[in-house]
């Protein structure tokens, strides 16, 4: 099942929610919306769902216009943020409505139910209330109600917010499992971007009511388009810089008082002279010798597998920066200072 | 050394007084609301000189069984009605689309406002012998009087309260189970019958309670509109005011006050347990506002809780154009000119009365809170042996009928040790603990909500258990406070269930009147006392607001004028 959203608009009273946004959803795959709340992720979500009527634009599956269907029409279901699981039915119940809603004959609610319950692995919590279920208890229950019905699109809004750090990984995992076993096609919302970039085979960032870049997890990692997608995944360092010269294979960039060599960009054109912004991660800032720029450290985070220094550099330009290195390279000292190369190739500019 | 001495002396100083205050609470409970409720049981069985039931089998006999047959044949269709009716307008104001549907939140909280008997006066006004509609209009000379009646004005009057508490449920539920049941193919009519209204049952079951024990209580509309049909509460009204057969009465009420307790722990206990609003009512109340208006009820569903809504509006508006009215015209029924002459009539009791309304509806309304959120800070907080029965004690009033708590403060309070009555003294009491539950539930729900872990805090910075009490507590609980003040001072003004059995001619109240008047065939008079009690009702609110933002007001101007109260820039 493809969908496909065509500049989709929504707004509430004032604000504008959704500003045209056009977007496709591969079949059989996860793509997640992250972004930073109020941009606008979960009200595409609830379009999608049916909740919501956009203002303009159309939602498309397989070619076919479901824009003005209503939710219990749509082929959709959806795992909501804190569950809304039914508190006055219990657990049997919650994962059968969307079956009896459907007017489904008795057996095949109970054996459709039965099978779900056992993917899950809550067969033994059938009888129970729903406000008895720990956090990952419901969470599975919420994800069994809304695959019971055999939805051609599964929608998840924020699910694991309300879990500890852990659990949120172990779910994750299974949701990822279950997804690939299904192949049901899927929207994940979330605004972490750890897990976004964990979860989905594409992602969409979003800012402001329109997607700000959309691409697989690795592209939107190592090549993000805008100094926000760069910002907002991952961490990592903006500095302002200037193009000094522009030739045939090379521009030289200026910024914190050195210049480096960059490969020109066929795509992209500067000017020498052009005020620009440089992004790069922290792990390509090294330590080398013949570094070009000498920083003090400040203070260090330890964070297991590799430690995270951050930086200050000396001279003229006092710039932060945040340095990443493997533990069995980390052996320096807050106060420190010492000498850093930034990997050419790493640099992403923005103008 | 010697400073720090001094420093524990106050400190213990102040532990006993919150010592003295702890023991006073429970003892005051059980003075003022379980020894007065004994009361009324021991007068009902104790005649003379002997335990009999002889009054039990008098109410249950051949002579007067027609009372409890009458009392539940008005009350149940009543409650039921004006729930339902709640239901819609909650439905209309909370959910419709449709555009200005605030204005129905309004004219239930001028219903409420509006005193007791009023609905019964204009009733009386418009379709009464000398009704206007009834006789001038239609030129008929038909008897509206009887059962049916009183339960239409009854379900009209319980509407307003019914609105608002499941008004407040249904703002308060978490709007994306609805959409969870919409999205696995539940159709608008199957959501609302499989989710929406059974998540709703707490709140209608509380209405309806709190419809039925109103009604049961209620002796005025009987009296005034029934025609002659008598039910228990005004036959207790009766058996005190006409005879003085206290013990007669206090069987009379018992019978009264079953019932009640009976819905009140029906309600508490079957279904107490299954409250399910959201856990997380700020999340809820954002994806509230993420769901879409055009997905609203179909729209016949919406025509007709609109035709409700109008219906009720109207009504609510004919009773105040009504009373208007008939408080300025000369003779109802045979001169409709315009004439001043029923307030120069009510001029000078009338005042005092009015008076005695206002200084009644005052010091319950500032002191009655205060002892509300008391009582709930040292049942939550130290939990004793037996806190559960003193929770249950200051709950009790919520559920007694008026009539009931007014014999029994009559039996409790007129002889030593504590002889009371008629004294303006025990009128304050008796509606200071009529309105205990509301502010004790309400500042209740504010301990509940606020961590535990927020007193531990408190005494692990330093502060002791007075100062906790002080600085953390009671600013928590202001809330509380002002619900219980509003609630109290709209009470105190309108009702006159429980006071009218201690009233003395000197201690009249504005209620009082309008009942009296009407009674009496004063309409007119009856009318410019409502028209004037309405206009105080809505001026001490202001009022009692006004009050209330004082100290912020302060604030602000502190803010203005800098630190210490100087100008900024002029500081020295």
């Amino acid at each position: 099942m493809e969908l496909f959203l065509e500049n989709i608009s929504k707004s509430y009273e004032e604000t504008l929610a959704v500003d045209g946004v056009t977007l496709a959803v591969p079949s059989g795959k996860i793509l997640a919306l992250v972004g930073p709340s109020g941009c606008g992720k979960t009200t595409l979500l609830r379009v999608i769902a049916g909740l919501l009527v956009p203002d303009q634009g159309r939602v498309l599956l397989d070619g076919q216009d479901i824009t003005k269907l209503p939710p219990y029409r749509r082929p959709t279901a959806t795992v909501f943020q804190n569950y809304a699981l039914f508190p006055h039915l219990n657990v049997y119940e919650n994962i059968a409505y969307g079956l009896k809603a459907r007017r489904s004959p008795g057996q095949n609610t109970r054996a459709a139910v039965q099978e779900i319950m056992d993917l899950m692995k809550i067969t033994d919590l059938a009888r129970r209330k729903v406000n008895e279920l720990s956090g990952g208890q419901q969470q599975r229950v919420a994800l069994a109600r809304a695959m019971v019905v055999n939805p051609k699109i599964l929608l998840f809004d924020e699910p694991l917010s309300s879990l500890d750090a852990r659990l949120r990984v172990e779910m994750r995992e299974e949701i990822k499992k279950i997804q690939q076993k299904t192949q049901i096609t899927s929207i994940y919302v979330t605004h972490d971007q750890e897990e976004a970039l964990a979860i989905a085979q594409q992602v969409a960032v979003m800012k402001d009511g329109k997607i700000e870049q959309l691409g697989t997890p690795r592209e939107i990692y190592c090549f993000p388009e805008t100094p926000f997608v760069a910002q907002f995944v991952g961490w990592g360092n903006l500095v302002q810089g200037q193009v000094r010269s522009v030739n045939e294979r090379r521009w030289d960039v200026q910024f914190m008082g050195q210049t480096l060599q960059l490969e020109r960009e066929k795509s992209r054109d500067l000017q020498a002279g052009q005020a620009v912004h440089l992004f790069f991660r922290p792990e390509d800032v090294v330590p080398a010798p013949q570094g070009k720029w000498s920083v003090k450290i400040q203070q260090t985070t330890f964070l297991g597998s590799l430690v995270r220094y951050f930086l200050q550099t000396q001279g003229d330009h006092d710039q932060a920066l945040v340095m990443d290195l493997p533990l069995d390279q980390a052996r320096f000292q807050p106060g420190e200072e010492l000498p850093v190369e930034i990997i050419p190739h790493a640099v992403r500019i923005f103008y | 050394m010697a400073g720090k001495l001094r420093e524990v002396s106050q400190f213990t100083t102040r532990e006993k007084l919150l010592r003295g205050i702890a023991l006073a609470i429970p003892l005051s409970l059980l003075i003022f609301i379980l020894y007065p409720f004994m009361r009324v049981f021991l007068a009902s069985l104790w005649v003379g000189e002997g335990w009999t039931l002889a009054l039990y089998r008098q109410v249950l006999g051949a002579q007067k069984v027609g009372l409890l047959w009458n009392t539940f044949l008005v009350s149940v269709p009543s409650s039921l009605l004006a729930t339902l009716l709640g239901l819609a307008l909650a439905l209309l104001v909370v959910r419709s689309s449709i555009p200005g549907k605030k204005i129905f939140n309004l004219v239930a909280i001028f219903n409420i406002i509006s005193p007791p008997f009023v609905s019964a006066l204009s009733f009386i006004l418009l379709f009464g012998r000398r009704g206007l509609i009834t006789r001038e209009l239609l030129g008929l000379n038909v008897n509206l009087f009887g059962w049916e009646s009183i339960v239409f004005l009854q379900t009209m009057g319980h509407a307003s309260i019914a609105f608002l508490v499941i008004a407040s449920v249904l703002r308060r539920m978490d709007r994306d189970l609805e959409n969870a049941a919409r999205d696995l193919g539940a159709s608008n009519a199957r959501v609302f019958f499989t989710v929406t209204l059974p998540l709703l049952m707490p709140g209608i079951m509380a209405a309806l309670v709190l419809s039925f024990t109103l009604s049961l209580a209620d002796f005025g509309t009987p009296l005034l509109v029934g025609g002659g049909f008598r039910v228990l509460a005004s036959e207790a009204y009766l058996q005190v005011i006409g005879q003085y057969n206290m013990p007669l009465a206090s069987a009379l009420s018992v019978f009264l006050v079953l019932p009640c307790l009976a819905v009140f722990w029906l309600e508490k206990g079957v279904l107490g347990e299954r409250s399910f609003l959201s856990e997380a009512p700020v999340e809820s109340v954002a994806a509230a506002g993420t769901v879409d208006r055009g997905r609203g009820f179909h729209p016949l569903v919406t025509g007709l809780l609109l035709i409700i809504g109008l219906f009720f509006m109207l009504f609510t508006l004919a009773i105040f154009a009504t009373i208007a009215v008939g408080a300025l015209t000369n003779i109802w029924g045979y001169d409709y000119t315009f004439s001043l002459r029923h307030f120069q009539d009510i001029w000078g009791q009338g005042t005092r009365s009015v008076r005695n309304s206002l200084y009644f509806a005052f010091w319950v309304a500032t002191l009655g809170p205060l002892l509300g959120i008391i009582t709930a800070y040292y049942l939550e907080k130290s939990p004793f042996v037996g806190s559960r029965f003193f929770e249950f004690l200051a709950l009790l009033p919520f559920v007694i009928p008026g009539p009931f708590l007014g014999i029994s403060y009559v039996l409790a309070f007129h002889r030593p040790p504590l002889a009371l009555t008629g004294t303006a003294l025990i009128i304050v009491l008796l509606c200071v603990y009529r309105e205990l539950p509301v502010s004790f539930k309400a500042g209740q729900a504010v301990l509940r909500q606020v961590s535990g872990s927020l007193e531990q805090a408190s005494l692990d910075l330093g502060a002791n258990r007075w100062q906790t009490f002080i600085r953390v507590y009671l600013p928590l609980m202001a809330p509380a406070y002002r619900i219980g003040m509003i609630h109290a001072f709209i009470h105190v003004m309108t009702t006159i269930g429980a006071i009218i059995f201690l009233i003395t001619p000197r201690y009249k109240v504005a209620t009082f009147e309008i009942f009296d008047a009407t009674n009496r065939g004063g309409l007119g008079q009856g009318a410019a006392f409502a028209l004037l009690l309405i206009v105080l009702t809505v001026a001490g609110l202001i009022f009692l607001n006004l009050l209330w933002k004082l100290p912020q007001l302060k604030e602000k101007s502190k803010e203005w004028m800098g630190p210490h109260g100087t100008v900024p820039g002029k500081h020295q």
